[in-house]
């Protein structure tokens, strides 16, 4: 029993960094209606400027807080002077322009820092597990990410800004017309994604180590998570991530071995986006034609 | 295809365009038989095999408007399977392309069932899963006594077709550059078909096409089929090629490469096919004298400046060049008479 116990807790661990990447993921997607495959590369980068902070002696506060800035003010550089361009391309031109972004982060990534890897400090006191099975990593990234999904959440339902972000995603010209500034709209999605998904890269560099292709990995759990939950909600999107993490942990230790467990991840959760392909816990959006 | 001409015109037209292609191709392939050195047949018989790949792309994204994150996994599947035929059964390499090329169909259409239930987004994560998940599943335990598990498999050097003639090299660059343009004109067939005018309709205006009576569900099968055909070959054609397979060859990374070739060619174009597969082939290796991330770096800012600039990549430009340049000289033409 009490290695189920552990395998449930890592599940969670490692599910938790899924769900903070999959609000990130909600974030642009609520504010675009695109999903961002060059996400998990931005947060990358974060992580990096993280530990270039922490490797020049400041403390960790410090660091996490020039992180968090510099993360937003870079998702809204990208979104003004690159995604801004196309806006008005099809589907397929976003996520070429996506997948451009990806390969040029990453690229960026490997040449300034090379590709060895790093460890990377936890923000909460370490790996090490206490009494309970708990460590202050584990726990600390459950609370940052919860605490996330309530900011997230909480600006979309209640405030007039998270109102004027969902209206400037769905009807743009209508939103203009009503004096919403639809590109800055645009430009704060970003930037907050940006912010939350550098959150996600701190919290998951300990358990990964940091190296350009970090975050590949963690990107396609939370894309699955997100789906599987319903990408039009981040409580939706986070449980589904949560799920994929513990899918995958208890799958490779009791199912079919570590080997292999993400195909048969993958193999279940796209069954379940056959059978309902809103995701558990999202909308149906009926789209006129 | 105009529509103002008349249906024997069309075929009159498609008809030149063959034989001048024809004639094209035979000049390039004997020219190059003749006159490269060993290594640089082996980077344009690469050319072709990336080539094959690329239109396989095109058919399914261009064509028929899906996207697919995870074409390299196709590729992998079919230099697997034609590895296995040739080390299991002792099947000679010609005969080992051709069956590969017809169970990557297979396999194509029985994965088009579930993948075209699911929505764009979901279609977009399952092959991007397919893409990661496939050197897994080739490294698994239980089929590592096939697929060589982490090693991968080594096979003989095949003979020469012709050894009087030809040296081995020799002999595998007119193989693969054989199949390239049997491959070449095999698309242009399908992209004049009536099936190409399907899946356009299906592309372009879904519900219309539904309500004529096109099955969708059918019709992209056939565009998966048709693309993981054209994957599996290109495939089979690298494994002959090389004698050798390894699973992390056929990783996210060459999905990524032969989206980039297939963007920058042109996703509309079978020609811009040749040109995305040129680009892919020498980027790399004038780049990573530079460093080993130049290459995906100058992949990405290419992508952003194709896109912006000339969305149907560069075979498209040239067209649009063209035109204007006929459209002036008929101009001039006009104002002159």
């Amino acid at each position: 029993m009490e290695g189920l116990y552990l395998l449930i807790l890592a599940g969670l661990a490692s599910g938790g960094i899924y769900a903070c990447l999959a609000v990130a993921l909600v974030m642009i997607y609520r504010a675009t209606n695109e999903v961002n495959f060059a996400q998990g590369e931005m947060a990358m980068l974060s992580a990096y400027l993280c530990w270039g902070c922490l490797d020049a002696g400041y403390s960790y506060i410090f660091s996490v807080a020039i992180t968090l800035i510099a993360s937003f003010a870079f998702g809204v550089f990208v979104q003004k002077f690159v995604m801004s361009r196309f806006q008005k391309s099809s589907h397929f031109v976003v996520l070429i322009a996506y997948l451009a972004l990806f390969m040029i982060f990453n690229s960026i990534a490997g040449a300034s820092f090379g590709y060895t890897v790093k460890p990377f400090p936890s923000p909460f006191g370490g790996l090490a597990l206490t009494s309970i099975g708990l460590s202050g990593h584990i726990v600390g990234s459950a609370a940052t990410t919860l605490a996330l999904i309530f900011i997230v959440y909480g600006l979309f339902k209640f405030t007039k800004l998270g109102l004027a972000m969902r209206a400037a995603a769905v009807a743009p010209v209508t939103c203009r017309l009503a004096g919403i500034d639809v590109g800055l709209m645009l430009a704060l999605g970003w930037g907050i994604a940006a912010a939350i998904g550098s959150v996600s890269a701190i919290l998951a560099a300990p358990l990964f180590y940091l190296e350009p292709s970090m975050m590949l990995g963690v990107l396609l759990y939370a894309f699955a998570g997100a789906l599987l939950g319903g990408i039009s909600n981040p409580w939706g999107a986070a449980v589904g991530a949560v799920m994929v993490g513990m899918a995958e942990t208890l799958m490779g230790a009791y199912v079919v071995g570590t080997e292999i467990k993400t195909t048969v991840a993958f193999f279940l959760i796209i069954l379940v986006l056959i059978v309902k392909p809103e995701g558990l816990f999202g909308h149906r959006f009926v789209a006129r034609v | 295809v105009n529509p103002d001409a008349g249906i024997m015109s069309t075929f009159l037209v498609f008809r030149y365009r063959t034989f001048t292609a024809t004639i094209i191709w035979i000049v390039i392939v004997a020219s190059s038989l003749l006159l490269l050195p060993t290594y640089y047949l082996f980077v344009f018989a690469s050319i072709g095999a990336n080539f094959v790949a690329i239109i396989g792309l095109v058919i399914l994204v261009g064509y028929s408007g899906q996207v697919s994150l995870g074409h390299g996994a196709f590729v992998g599947l079919g230099a697997y399977l034609c590895a296995i035929l040739m080390d299991r059964t002792g099947l000679p390499y010609w005969q080992a392309v051709p069956a590969t090329g017809a169970i990557a169909f297979a396999v194509g259409f029985l994965f088009g069932f579930p993948a075209l239930r699911l929505e764009a987004l979901s279609l977009a994560l399952a092959t991007f899963a397919l893409a990661i998940v496939f050197p897994q599943v080739v490294k698994f335990r239980w089929l590592a006594p096939i697929t060589g598990g982490t090693t991968g498999l080594l096979l003989d050097r095949p003979k020469s077709m012709l050894p009087q003639y030809l040296s081995v090299d020799q002999s595998l660059f007119l193989f693969v550059a054989l199949w390239a343009m049997g491959m070449y004109f095999l698309a242009l067939r399908i992209g004049n078909s009536t099936l190409a005018l399907r899946w356009r309709a299906l592309r372009d205006h879904r519900v219309v096409a539904e309500a004529m009576g096109v099955n969708r569900l059918m019709n992209n099968n056939y565009a998966f089929a048709v693309s993981a055909m054209y994957g599996g070959v290109a495939g089979a054609l690298w494994t002959v090629l090389t004698q050798f397979v390894a699973p992390d060859t056929f990783g996210f990374f060459l999905s990524l490469t032969l989206l980039v070739g297939a963007v920058i060619g042109g996703v509309h174009s079978i020609l811009g096919a040749l040109l995305g597969a040129a680009f892919i082939q020498f980027i790399p290796t004038i780049a990573e004298n530079v460093s080993k991330s130049a290459p995906w770096a100058i992949y990405g800012i290419t992508l952003l400046i194709v896109i912006s600039v000339a969305p149907d990549g560069i075979a498209g430009l040239l067209r649009r060049k063209a035109n204007s340049m006929i459209k002036t000289i008929l101009d001039a033409k006009k104002d002159h008479d």
